[in-house]
């Protein structure tokens, strides 16, 4: 019994091949699609799993910023739970490239038990002069080369290297470097192009700037397991590292301490020796001084002395001449007074002489004249006559007084009568008129007496006048005789005096004569004295002048003698000078030179103040990028992994309801007579089960198969680009597998048990007459008669039908608008890849290139370079850029810092903006951030973020803007922000260039490296082409997505286009035999499709829009932000390639449709 | 001037993977123009394949069929397509209606296609369906079904009207209505008619009857007398 349902079963199977197979199909897809996508996670993680654990991955990474010891590395290996423990270096430096360029490689010393290498060929290093290096930046034929350490490096660098050149041995991988990543460095252009592994004899240092451990207990890789075991071992960790980086410092404090101490005895001693020195030398130097200004003054003293003398002879000459000059004056006066004096005695002898004879001749003339009286006789007279007169002048003076007494009794008694006469005049006139006649009479009467008495006396006056002038000229009379006499007495008086005169004269005379003579004599001898003394001043002056001129000789020859004192003075001063100088220069560079130890011992000092207890860093594997990006990119795969299998699924159901439905559906005759025979439900619904179940089954295990192998192989191949460290692992994933089943099991039974559950139910009778026909139905649109009116009238039956079936209507679109979505989401991956690079470099960083110098530039090295290479550039812009770690909210990123030197310029080298426009520069204080970093920090606009370099500079930034970006995180500051944090404006190592557009980018770009001091020329063009070849190995995947969408689309539109022609058999037949041709009625059947195909594409696109910013964001890779969109010709090309698969399909079924024979519809309906 | 229908010696293999079976053993007959025409036999007697091979639906493996003077036994596919659109009306047992068209769309179905239709109203108000012509064929009963197939048939205005046992799946009454409407129908038009049926006793509404057995023609004769529908009984 069982055997022949089993038959029946069988060979429905193969008569309905295609409708197995479509379930088998979907089933496979999403099987395939979802143990893929799940195991590729999986896989990739279990290859990481077994290379790490191969090569001992580090779990622990230690670092100290005092670095460690040999000692340090022992006592922390010791530490419980602990597997092994390895110091390490590592150093960045420049090296110069095959081409003359130069570029960063990373130095890491090899280590043993931690992070071992992965020879890809050659040898390992034997020596400390070889070297292994990074399988990315070297091929093969580098073997045998050497690694040259370029001179550009700071000599700080070179002194850490034992050699200057290194040969290469070998290609190695490293797990520390699991992805393309190599990291940023602070030298060179900033990236670290690849590594290189050195013995740690190659280094010269006494230290390891790091120690690798691998902890006893882990776990799986990325397990929580893992996580636990090594979050578990922190804190010891943590614990050992302090302790021992708390040993180092007291040893590095102690042993620093000590040297100070000798370098402070040192010093102490040379400075008291210079101090004794000096002042020996200064009291020298004072000695001679005093000395030269000793000789210097007594020169000056007799310098004076000289002049004086010299002026004082000078005066003597002087007055000698002025001496001279005199004396010949007084010679001449002298001269003259003797001559004159001469003359002058000769006329007084001449006049002497006239005078004594006019006096004998006067004495001739009187004694002729007679005998003259006595001079007695005369005297008597003359006395005589003067008595007489007196006489006479005294009687006249008594006849005077007479007349005058007589005048004066006469004029008193006149006098009262007079005033009587007056008073009578008064009264008269008086009373005249008044006619007092009596009285006037008694009056006049009166005054006649008066006036009778008046003129009496009168008369008695002039009476007594003229006797009086009578006796006077009596007297004057007797007097003039008087006086005659006397006259002539003295004539005689007169004559005797004049004799006497004479003879007096005549005696003086003769004695002038004879004083004459004797002054004559003596003038002879005054003058003879006065010729002596004359002669004898002359003389004297004479001697004078030769005393003089002697000593003005002298004078000379003690100047000559002085200028000899002064030059040797002047030598002596010189020479002091010299000698003061040069004990000045030697005290000063000795001073300099004690002081410069003075401060090195004082910043040796500040140093050991400063040494802070070492900073240690303890980290775990989640700072190593290639660790964490292999964690997201493999989420990545999960992310993907999350989503489409489920659209599978659903799909696969569907497609496994329908077609059940619809075997179920033919198969009710055969339902109802089995079940007429006395077949259980169980058993008749078996045969279905078996049917869709085995196809179901042997769906899973191909799909199962087939995904586990493709997907990994594809994805790891995509990723090979980015990490191809080993051959992907395949595995079989059991549980999986058996979740696999069950739900492909599940889906296709399900539906199997829900298309036939109603039909069991019903009973034989009703099951064998055959199912009434679906009815028509007015759909909506017909109630629209605009529209449906003018509809022809095959395309009214098209979408009749259209809506007529609801399931297949849901179905339809579902799988259609799910490859139309996934195609999309296939090229919108493509595309916003695609455009990460033409974006950044086409819309962020417009410059063509950037130059790093060797060293930071000044303003003045910036013009010579731009001078020099003024044919290339069409303008620059020097920036300082470096990598810091930026701060927000307790997460760190690393992120290029943008410091342009002129940030108003930088519109035309990096174009700062984000969706809604241009974002200004930053202020000071200020930064501007990309989208990415902000997000992963957790940052708005407003926030404040704090940026640290690895000089530990640090900034503290508000945010006032975010950008858009695409390679790369960048923060951009103003230079004035790092002026005012850091107290300096860096100078600049990087400028970014516009070239000319004339010339050729790579023969500009060449010019440009080979101006002075250039290090590096990046060109961006370069740079986006590397980014785009690198995006490709996203391409498979791409495809991968594609052509599963497209199987897909072939497989939900193969059956249900199938199912379409299997249930209207009839119909089309009938459309046949009524004359409808090939072509009207492919298109009576597949305009439906098309229809259904343009609505599903259309729903598609929204979806595919939705599905692929989903995906995007689950695509997560560091350093890289993408654009989430799709170009116009994705939408395009989606639905154009959904269409494609619809007209595949089409094609497919056209044949199908060609078969079906016009005599079914002459079938009887069953 | 030759019949209207010319079969000549047409023979019929199919091929079931190594068995050949022979349908059509060497069969030939005329129908004239405007004649009913019943063509009668068991059932595997070969009917159908006359049918399908008739009305272009099936090629022949040898002989020749010539309708109106044109050979379609040489036709291709295409030409037969033409054919079957241009020249030929069929009416079928199970009506074949396509459900999700109106009674007047399913005749409008035919007369799109066609060079020179009838108007699909007209030719329903003549089958009598002109109340029900918006009604979708569930809607209506197997006569009224098979009426508007007939109506679709006729719409066509073909040479040839083909009916495969159009009573097959009716009772009785509506089966003679149906075939009354044929009956008239033809004499009205002119139209040449062939209906095939097991049913002996339809062989008295024809003008021509012929009797097909075991793949070969058994009898064929021209009734003197055409019963009217009405009176046939069976």
């Amino acid at each position: 019994m069982r055997s022949v349902l089993g038959k029946t079963t069988f060979r429905e199977i193969r008569h309905s091949l295609g409708r197995y197979f479509a379930i088998l199909a979907i089933v496979a897809l999403g099987v395939g699609f979802f143990a893929g996508l799940k195991v590729s996670r999986s896989a990739m993680v279990q290859t990481g799993d077994d290379y790490l654990n191969q090569l001992h991955f580090f779990d622990y990474r230690l670092i100290s910023t005092l670095g460690f010891t040999q000692e340090d590395v022992d006592a922390i290996a010791q530490g419980e739970g602990i597997s092994d423990a390895e110091g390490a270096v590592s150093l960045d430096f420049l090296y110069t490239q095959e081409d003359g360029t130069e570029a960063v490689l990373k130095a890491h010393s090899i280590t043993e038990q931690v992070n071992q290498l992965e020879l890809v060929t050659g040898r390992m290093p034997q020596n400390a002069q070889e070297c292994v290096v990074d399988s990315r930046l070297f091929g093969e034929d580098a073997v045998g080369s050497v690694i040259q350490v370029s001179d550009s490096n700071t000599e700080e660098t070179t002194d850490q290297f034992a050699y200057q050149s290194y040969t290469i041995t070998g290609i190695v991988r490293s797990p520390y470097y699991l992805n393309f990543e190599r990291g940023n460095t602070s030298i060179g252009n900033g990236t670290v192009s690849g590594f290189v592994y050195l013995p740690y004899e190659a280094f010269d240092l006494d230290y390891y700037t790091e120690i690798f451990l691998t902890l006893d207990q882990t776990g799986y890789l990325f397990s929580d397991e893992y996580d636990n075991a090594v979050k578990a071992m922190e804190d010891t960790v943590t614990e050992l590292c302090n302790n021992r980086a708390d040993i180092r410092y007291e040893k590095i404090v102690s042993d620093a301490t000590q040297e100070l101490e000798d370098g402070w005895a040192e010093y102490n001693q040379n400075n008291e020796e210079f101090q004794t020195k000096k002042k020996d030398a200064q009291q020298q130097l004072e000695d001679s001084l005093a000395q030269l200004e000793e000789g210097q003054a007594e020169l000056e003293s007799q310098r004076t002395q000289l002049e004086n003398t010299e002026s004082t002879l000078n005066d003597s000459r002087q007055q000698l001449t002025a001496g001279q000059e005199e004396l010949n004056t007084q010679r001449e006066e002298f001269e003259r007074t003797r001559s004159e004096t001469l003359a002058q005695l000769d006329t007084q002898q001449q006049s002497l002489t006239e005078q004594l004879n006019q006096v004998n001749d006067g004495l001739a003339q009187i004694e002729a004249a007679g005998p003259l009286p006595s001079r007695d006789e005369l005297v008597s007279s003359q006395t005589q006559i003067e008595a007489g007169l007196d006489e006479i002048e005294r009687q006249r003076q008594a006849a005077q007084q007479a007349y005058e007494d007589g005048l004066a009794q006469i004029d008193a008694a006149l006098q009262p009568l007079q005033a009587q006469l007056e008073e009578v005049t008064n009264q008269l006139n008086q009373i005249a008129g008044t006619g007092q006649t009596e009285l006037e009479q008694q009056l006049r009467q009166l005054k006649a007496q008066l006036e009778q008495g008046i003129a009496a006396l009168q008369q008695q006056r002039t009476d007594a006048q003229q006797s009086y002038e009578d006796g006077i000229a009596l007297l004057d009379e007797q007097q003039s005789i008087l006086e005659e006499q006397l006259s002539s007495v003295q004539s005689g008086l007169q004559a005797l005096d004049q004799q006497d005169q004479l003879l007096s004269a005549k005696a003086q005379l003769e004695d002038g004569l004879q004083q004459l003579a004797d002054g004559r004599n003596q003038a002879l001898a005054e003058f003879a004295s006065a010729q002596q003394q004359l002669e004898g001043a002359q003389q004297q002056l004479d001697d004078g002048l030769a005393q003089v001129e002697d000593g003005l000789a002298q004078l000379e020859s003690g100047r000559q003698q002085l200028e000899q004192a002064q030059i040797e003075l002047d030598d002596g001063w010189t020479e002091y000078q010299n000698a003061k100088a040069e004990a000045d220069q030697e005290f000063a560079d000795a001073q300099q030179q004690l002081d410069s130890a003075l401060s090195d011992l004082n910043d040796a000092q500040q140093e050991i103040d400063d040494l802070e207890p070492a900073t240690t860093y303890v980290l775990n594997r989640d700072t190593n990028v290639g660790y964490v990006s292999f964690n997201s990119d493999s989420n990545i795969v999960d992310g993907i992994a999350a989503v489409f299998p489920i659209f599978f699924f659903l799909v696969a159901a569907l497609v496994c309801i329908t077609t059940m439905n619809r075997m179920v559906d033919e198969q009710r005759t055969q339902i109802g007579v089995l079940k007429a025979l006395g077949y259980g439900k169980a058993a008749i619904m078996g045969k279905y089960m078996t049917y869709s179940g085995s196809a179901a089954l042997i769906g899973c295990i191909v799909g199962f198969m087939a995904g586990s192998y493709l997907f990994p192989k594809v994805i790891w191949m995509a990723y090979g680009i980015m990490y191809g460290f080993a051959e992907i692992q395949f595995l079989f994933d059991l549980p999986l597998a058996l979740i696999s089943i069950a739900v492909s099991l599940l889906c296709s039974i399900g539906a199997t048990w829900f298309s036939c559950y109603q039909e069991l139910f019903n009973v034989p009778a009703e099951l064998i007459r055959p199912k009434a026909p679906k009815s028509g139905k007015r759909i909506l649109l017909e109630r629209i008669p605009l529209i449906w009116g003018h509809m022809k009238f095959l395309h009214k039956v098209s979408v009749r039908n259209i809506f007529r079936y609801k399931k297949r209507f849901v179905m339809m679109l579902l799988g259609i608008s799910g490859c139309t979505a996934l195609i999309l989401t296939g090229f919108g991956i493509k595309d916003s890849i695609a455009g990460i690079a033409n974006q950044q470099f086409g819309e962020i960083q417009l410059y063509d290139c950037s130059v790093t110098f060797q060293e930071e530039q000044s303003e003045t090295e910036l013009t010579d370079f731009a001078n020099q290479c003024a044919d290339a550039i069409e303008g620059y812009l020097p920036a300082f850029e470096e990598s810091v770690d930026v701060d927000a909210g307790g997460v760190t990123k690393s992120v290029n810092l943008v410091v342009p030197s002129d940030p108003s310029q930088i519109s035309s080298y990096i174009s700062v903006h984000n969706g809604s426009g241009d974002i200004s520069f930053p202020q000071q204080g200020e930064a501007v951030i990309n989208e990415k970093i902000a997000q992963q920090l957790g940052v708005q606009v407003g926030d404040t973020i704090s940026a640290r370099d690895n000089d530990m500079r640090s900034l503290t930034l508000t945010v006032s803007g975010i950008c858009d970006n695409y390679v790369y995180n960048y923060l951009y500051v103003s230079p004035d922000t790092l002026a005012d944090q850091w107290g300096e404006q860096p100078e600049p190592k990087t400028v970014y260039v516009n070239l000319n557009e004339s010339r050729d980018l790579h023969e500009a770009a060449a010019e440009l490296m080979a101006a002075d001091g250039v290090s590096n020329v990046s060109i961006n063009a370069d740079t986006a082409s590397r980014v785009d070849s690198m995006m490709v190995s996203l391409n498979s995947v791409i495809v991968l997505i594609i052509t599963s969408a497209g199987m897909l689309a072939f497989i939900v539109l193969y059956n249900l286009t199938n199912i379409n022609i299997t249930e209207r058999v009839r119909e089309i037949a009938t459309i046949k035999v009524l004359g409808f041709n090939q072509k009207e009625t492919g298109a009576y059947v597949f305009r439906e499709n098309l229809v259904l195909t343009a609505i599903g594409a259309l729903v598609g696109l929204p979806l595919g829009r939705w599905l692929h910013a989903f995906v995007m964001n689950q695509i997560q890779i560091d350093m890289v932000s993408f654009d989430i969109r799709v170009e116009p010709m994705s939408y395009i090309f989606s639905v154009a390639l959904t269409f494609a698969f619809a007209c595949l399909v089409a094609v497919l079924m056209y044949f199908k449709l060609d078969k079906i024979n016009m005599a079914e519809s002459l079938k009887s309906v069953d | 001037m030759a019949a209207f229908v010319q079969f000549k010696d047409v023979k019929k293999v199919y091929h079931m993977g190594e068995v050949s079976i022979e349908a059509l053993h060497n069969v030939s007959f005329e129908i004239e123009k405007g004649e009913i025409c019943v063509i009668v036999g068991a059932s595997g007697a070969g009917k159908t394949t006359i049918l399908n091979i008739l009305g272009g639906m099936d090629t022949l493996t040898e002989g020749h069929v010539v309708l109106d003077g044109k050979e379609i036994s040489n036709y291709n596919q295409k030409q037969l397509t033409a054919y079957r659109r241009y020249d030929i009306g069929f009416v079928f047992q199970f009506y074949n209606l396509v459900p999700n068209l109106t009674a007047l769309e399913n005749v409008e179905l035919a007369s799109q296609i066609c060079r020179d239709p009838l108007d699909p109203m007209t030719v329903l108000q003549e089958v009598g369906l002109a109340d029900r012509a918006g009604n979708f064929p569930a809607q209506l009963s197997g006569g009224e079904q098979q009426r508007v197939a007939i109506a679709r048939a006729l719409a066509k205005n073909p040479k040839l009207l083909l009916c495969d046992e159009p009573t097959g799946a009716l009772d009785y009454n509506t089966g003679k209505a149906v075939l009354k409407l044929l009956q008239d129908s033809c004499r009205r038009s002119g139209m040449t008619v062939v209906i095939i049926t097991h049913n002996h006793a339809l062989t008295a509404m024809a003008d021509r009857v012929i009797t097909v057995k075991n793949g070969r023609i058994d009898s064929m004769s021209k009734n003197a007398v055409v019963t009217p529908v009405e009176e046939i009984e069976w």
